[in-house]
């Protein structure tokens, strides 16, 4: 049944499979080999995205219609795996450092990798489906990959009960749609224009929606995250926070958009209200980076919902453009907090992830400083980085469907964020040295996927048009 | 134009290797690429003095049609020319101040990226390329004031200035975006044909309040002026560029910019004059009661600022004139003053003007220098300021606002304003001659940029015929559209202007005389009245707000969680349900099928049982139970596959989480009674309306049309007779391979979390 | 056979006893177990639907959903294992460090 041109569509997802399962192997019967995996893993990563690049068909369904190999869906999977890519380099020397240093590592980074693109692809609801959990499970397992620390077996805990319960509000909405339209499949639930007008086919899309939403942390399914991003160890916040949330939007986003359910726009946009509201609010109380940076990230998911919200043209390419930016300047963030975390000795904590421990970070190291100053004021939304255009492409999308108060209260909201980044550039700026005299090593691996994260950012924001030149020479 | 930002830019990046293979003259050979950038902007004076413009546009973000678009005209060039001469000074001058500084490589770098970003500012053609340059205005001085400041206490400063500066730059964002809602265009030149659609639209107060925000916070209007002072921690030399002529007028620059697109309304004049007013005599009057230095000049400079944002809210071709030579007159004498405050600070140590004095025996040249900068300051003539007061006090008689309100509030902070400049410029050299130690050797880097800034205010007596036709009228123009003949002359005839300027002198020179009776210094109304106490209160407020609502929301108690998400989504389904008005359900109860009710009793009642029972064991079982009901309903459905597959799995959960349980300790497993209570009145007002919507499910139409492909085809392809089986190998070949990598990745997991736990 | 609506009411009294199990009981196994039942429920009405429908490709989301919560289970014990061992507990209410 299985056709050559279908696997030669296929062949990005087919080389992450096939990375993931050949990691597993050396793993279990070499020992000492995690830096054969690493290689492997960053090798088919790269080829992944470069194959994307490659002789793909632009519109295709393959495997029985059961994938979708389209520009949107490249687009996504490119930026998932981008995120992926350098997450696994900057992970390396961190897991060294927290002495988890095992291949199982970078098999979960690549399995979950697979499950994000299994999902981005999905044509129909059951291989979506197996896509979110195969990628769930492998994110429970990383959060409580430091075994030994309670903090993360707590996160991964949590995230655990959370996620297996939203996957049954999921399900549900699941159940309903199929219920109401007959078909799992998404072509097919398009070509029936009168679904939209039966409220039980929309109260499925919600529900449905909703187990996207607490993958991206939309207020009120937001609570998991700052507890699992604080919990789980640095590297794997920093793949959670982007490349997880990615593939969740970067599934919902065009079938929310496709459908088209405008009758959805009013709770959506409360809820990307609130979102905001509470993530930006919230952050500014907080005292440990990483949930600031959480809090933040939820504040993030807002803006996106806020382009969701919009459904018109501009959502899934403005939706796509800020999650591309929002990769390098969150990981570039997360990859720095993991730089600068000291080794947990014996105590059983995460040491130097609290506020105090940047202040004077620019006498100790300024290069470092410099780079976590430009991912802030991106994230900040301050031109020219790249965050800034992601969020005028997400508001603008919101303006051009009449949801003028929307993007309007969404800048006003996020300008409270300014509030929390400032503190911390502050911090690193204007104090002194808190007492520790440490030495900061900054690896050579990650020091490199900080320098890429932070030139893309700045890159991206002189050159914003280049995004949308990429995929359109390449794909075209 | 293009051209001269790329030139600035990439000085700034080659600052670092200049400094480093340069050093000693470093300063010298970076300010050639500002001074480069001015000469050119002097070239192109021909086409602007006429009036003319000229442009250059780039593509930039083709999927949402924004441009970078140049636009030089007057205006522009006024303020591009102010930038760039003391982009040139500011960098000699440095040379010789950040000797002794680490990282000066950078701190050029920062200058001159500064000097680049203020460039674009005031060249900028269309609304996104000047926020854009804008924000990084913001961004470069953070660094230019970071680079030197470890002291604790300047943090705070430090941060109330980024904050209030980074606040009214997204304000001013959103007024764009309104204004881009209203016109559909942030091209100037569009804005500016069609400013009566602007000014008509029901937005227009939105916008102008939102754009005004970020105008008056980066130019430190009241109640926002409370940075500036505050920032007064940065280097001389930077406080020289930013915090007198170039940073703080942006926002300046921006009202004369949008005038003509957003002006001209009763709410805009209104608005501008009374800030302006407010601004200009607090910042004079607060001025009077400092000591140090640079505060002084930090709250005259407010005052300054106010008054050209009143000149601007005026309105008339004269204030704008005014203003216009004012932005010249200010930068040329405020920037010798702050220049000449680091060269008392750095070899004095002091900047306190009660205990400096008699410095002209130590430095003459200085002394000289300031003092002239002192009577520009005061506006005599034939210092240029002096025709730039007059023609404020003549356009602030000659308006409709007000009536005689803005001329006495004008005299008055004039009158204040030359006492500061006095008590800064003149006291600190003149009377006895205080204990230093010798001559202070000042050199030639360090004193020319102090000296060309307070020869230039008076060298301009020269050339006012040159200057008005070819800066100052030209730039006017661009403001008022109309060419507005205002001539620039030092003798207006005996009117009241000129009685207004001798009532100034007068009244400043008698404060100055009687100092010491007033005793300005014990007037401590400043903190007192100071908006930063506003700032602070507000600042605290959010954060607890922050606070409690972290309490409440992020309890860390995986419970609450859940009862947020169920009590939300009750209320959202409920909502939806009642809006799309579905409950319509009919609820028939037929006797058929007894074997069926019996099985859903047993299902139901196993499940409530498990949910209360307070054995673990028994609601393992229980639940086990409900599993093996649903497997025999499966059978019921024709999927005797599927049950077979649940029973064995329900089987084999069972038993493992029984042994499991087995080894765990013992908790009483149900809550307290309040909080059971709550939790069962929350779960089953949820239960209740699932329930109504999965009744309603059945109540809407449905078309069991089965365009069957699978059951037609699977006999033909397939060769099998089992549907389900058939399509789990052959179609869903796929999908079965993604559910064993779950069942792999589990099995990973399990490895991965527990076998290595061993070890330890 | 019965008609559909009883069905679906089943399945929605199963899923509401469900997340009754989650929000009262305390021992996280219970709780999962409770999760469990919840997708029960679900695979019940989509089992219902599909049988209505005439339409098997719910039936296979039906087993990919048993499968998956095997999975589910095996991980989510290896976790709260993982748990008592450092906490000796696995009562929610007792595992609250992570917050604010």
């Amino acid at each position: 049944m299985i056709t050559l041109a279908e696997l030669v569509n296929a062949v990005p997802l087919l080389i992450i499979a096939i990375a993931a399962i050949l990691t597993l192997l050396i793993t279990t019967f070499f020992k000492k080999s995690t830096d054969v995996v690493f290689a492997v893993t960053i090798i088919s990563l790269f080829a992944a995205i470069f194959f994307y690049f490659g002789d793909l068909e632009k519109d295709a369904l393959i495997f029985t219609e059961s994938l979708r190999i389209n520009m949107v869906s490249i687009m996504f999977s490119v930026i998932a795996l981008t995120a992926v890519f350098i997450s696994v380099l900057s992970a390396k020397s961190y897991i060294e450092k927290e002495e988890i240093n095992f291949g199982e590592y970078y098999s979960l980074s690549l399995f979950a990798t697979l499950g994000m693109l299994v999902m981005i692809h999905s044509a129909n609801l059951i291989v979506l489906f197996i896509g979110l959990e195969l990628m769930s499970i492998c994110f429970f397992v990383l959060t409580g990959f430091l075994r030994k620390r309670v903090k993360s077996n707590e996160g991964a805990l949590k995230y655990f009960l959370l996620g297996a319960f939203m996957t049954g509000f999921l399900l549900f909405g699941i159940s309903l749609i199929y219920g109401t339209s007959g078909t799992l499949d998404f072509i097919k639930m398009l070509q029936n224009q009168s679904l939209v007008k039966q409220p039980l086919f929309l109260i499925g899309v919600a529900l449905f929606s909703i187990g996207f939403f607490f993958k991206m942390g939309i207020f009120p399914f937001h609570m998991w995250v700052p507890d699992v991003y604080e919990g789980a160890p640095t590297s794997v916040t920093g793949l959670m926070s982007t490349a997880g949330k990615i593939a969740a939007v970067g599934t919902l986003a065009p079938f929310i958009v496709n459908t088209n359910v405008t009758s959805l726009k009013v709770i959506f946009s409360v809820l990307a209200v609130l979102t905001m509201l509470f993530g930006n609010v919230i952050a500014l109380s907080q005292v440990n980076i990483k949930r600031l940076l959480a809090f933040s990230s939820i504040a993030s998911a807002g803006y996106i919902l806020v382009g969701i919200t919009a459904m018109n043209e501009f959502s899934v390419k403005g939706v796509a453009f800020y999650l591309f930016a929002y990769t390098f300047m969150q990981l570039g963030a997360f990859i720095l907090v993991s730089v600068i975390e000291k080794p947990s000795d014996s105590s059983n904590d995460y040491k130097g992830v609290n506020l105090d421990d940047y202040k004077g970070l620019a006498s100790k190291n300024p290069s470092l400083a410099v780079l976590l100053t430009i991912f802030l004021f991106s994230l900040g939304g301050i031109p020219p980085f790249a965050g800034f255009w992601g969020k005028y492409y997400l508001f603008y999308a919101a303006i051009k469907s009449e949801l003028v108060w929307l993007s309007v209260i969404a800048i006003l909201l996020s300008i409270i964020s300014i509030y929390y980044y400032l503190k911390i550039i502050v911090y690193m700026w204007f104090s002194k040295e808190s007492g520790n005299e440490v030495e900061i090593v900054v690896p050579p691996f990650a020091s490199i996927a900080l320098y890429i994260a932070a030139g893309l950012t700045i890159l991206f924001g002189l050159f914003p048009n280049l995004f949308f030149v990429m995929f359109k020479t390449v794909l075209k | 134009m293009t051209f001269i930002i790329i030139l600035i830019f990439s000085g700034a990046f080659l600052a670092p290797l200049i400094y480093r293979y340069l050093n000693k003259i470093s300063g010298w050979v970076l300010a050639l690429f500002p001074l480069s950038a001015f000469v050119y902007l002097i070239y192109n004076i021909d086409i602007t003095s006429n009036g003319g413009h000229f442009t250059e546009e780039f593509l930039w973000f083709e999927s949402l049609n924004v441009n970078i678009l140049f636009y030089v005209d007057g205006l522009s060039l006024l303020f591009g020319m102010i930038i760039t001469l003391f982009g040139a000074l500011i960098a000699i001058y440095s040379n010789a101040y950040m000797k002794k500084y680490e990282g000066v490589g950078k701190y050029y770098l920062w200058l001159l990226f500064f000097a680049g970003s203020m460039l674009g500012v005031v060249i900028s053609g269309n609304l996104i390329t000047l926020f854009v340059f804008w924000e990084l205005t913001s961004f470069s001085s953070f660094f230019l004031i970071g680079f030197f400041n470890e002291k604790e206490k300047s943090r705070y400063a430090a941060m109330q200035a980024l904050l209030v500066t980074c606040l009214g730059g997204l304000a001013l964002f959103a007024g764009f975006i309104f204004i881009y809602i209203i016109t559909g265009s942030f091209d100037l030149r569009y804005l500016i044909l069609h400013s009566d659609v602007v000014k008509s639209s029901p937005l227009y107060t939105i916008a102008l309040f939102l754009i005004l925000l970020g105008a008056f916070t980066k130019s430190a209007q009241v109640p926002f002026h409370f940075w500036l002072p505050n920032a007064m921690e940065a280097p001389a030399p930077v406080s020289a560029y930013l915090h007198s002529a170039t940073m703080v007028k942006a926002g300046v620059f921006l009202l004369m910019r949008l005038a003509p697109v957003l002006g001209d309304t009763d709410i805009w004049n209104i608005t501008l004059i009374s800030v302006g007013m407010t601004t200009m005599l607090l910042g004079a009057a607060m001025s009077v009661a400092q000591k140090d230095l640079k505060k002084i000049l930090a709250y005259t400079t407010i005052s300054a600022l106010g008054t050209l944002v009143l000149l601007i809210g005026i309105g008339t071709p004269l204030a704008y004139s005014a203003a216009v030579l004012f932005v010249l007159s200010h930068a040329l004498y405020k920037g010798s003053f702050f220049l000449i405050a680091g060269i008392v600070d750095k070899k004095t140590g002091s900047r306190d003007v009660e205990s400096l004095s008699g410095l002209y025996h130590y430095m003459p040249a200085v002394a000289v220098f300031s003092i002239l900068a002192a009577l520009s300051f005061s506006g005599f003539p034939p210092f240029i300021n002096f025709i730039s007061k007059e023609l404020s006090y003549k356009a602030s008689l000659d308006t409709q606002f007000y009536f005689i309100l803005i001329p006495i509030f004008l005299l008055a902070s004039n009158i204040l304003s030359m006492y500061s400049a006095l008590l800064a410029g003149l006291k600190p050299y003149l009377g006895i001659k205080s204990e230093y130690k010798e001559k202070y050797k000042i050199s030639f880097s360090f004193i020319l940029a102090p000296a060309l800034l307070s020869l230039g205010g008076i060298a301009a007596v020269f050339f006012t015929g040159i200057l008005d036709a070819n800066v100052i009228s030209p730039a006017a123009k661009s403001i008022f559209l109309v060419n507005t003949a205002v001539e620039m002359k030092y003798w207006y005839g005996f009117n009241t202007a000129f009685i207004l300027s001798l009532l100034t002198f007068a009244g400043g020179y008698f404060l100055y005389r009687y100092r010491d009776t007033f005793k300005f210094y014990n007037i401590v109304f400043v903190n007192r009245l100071a908006p930063s106490r506003i700032y602070d209160y507000l600042l605290s407020s959010i954060k607890l707000i922050s606070f409690r609502q972290t309490r409440i929301l992020q309890s860390g108690y995986l419970r609450y969680y859940i009862i947020i998400i169920i009590s939300f989504l009750s209320v959202t389904v409920a909502a939806v349900i009642i809006q799309g008005n579905i409950i319509n359900l009919t609820l028939d109860f037929r006797f058929e099928g007894i074997y069926e009710m019996v099985l859903f009793t047993g299902i139901m009642f196993s499940a409530i049982l498990a949910t209360i029972s307070k054995s673990r064991l028994s609601a393992v079982v229980l639940l086990g139970v409900v599993g093996y009901g649903v497997a025999v309903i499966f059978v019921l459905h024709g999927a005797p596959d599927l049950a077979i597959t649940q029973f064995t799995i329900e089987t084999l959960t069972v038993i493992i989480f029984v042994l499991i349980l087995y080894r765990l300790p013992k908790f009483s497993n149900i809550s307290d009674r309040n909080s059971k209570i709550r939790d069962w009145i929350i779960a089953s007002v949820f239960g209740i309306i699932m329930t109504i919507v999965t009744l309603a499910v059945v109540s809407t139409e449905m078309k069991p049309e089965t365009a069957n492909y699978y059951a037609e085809f699977s006999k033909l392809l397939a060769n099998g007779k089992n549907v389900v089986n058939v399509i789990l190998v052959d179609f869903r070949a796929l999908d079965t391979l993604g559910e064993i990598t779950v069942l792999a990745v589990a099995a990973l997991g399990i490895y991965g979390l527990l076998k290595l736990t061993v070890k330890k | 056979m019965v008609e559909l609506n009883y069905y679906l009411g089943l399945s929605s009294i199963l899923f509401a006893i469900g997340v009754i199990g989650v929000l009262v009981r305390r021992n996280a196994i219970i709780i999962f177990m409770s999760i469990e039942l919840m997708f029960n429920s679900i695979n019940l009405s989509l089992i219902s639907f599909s049988s209505f429908l005439g339409d098997v490709t719910g039936q296979i989301l039906v087993f990919f959903i048993i499968a998956v919560a095997a999975a589910e289970a095996a991980i989510g014990l290896a976790i709260i294992i993982a748990l008592f061992r450092n906490k000796g507990t696995v009562n929610i209410d007792e595992i609250n460090i992570l917050k604010w």
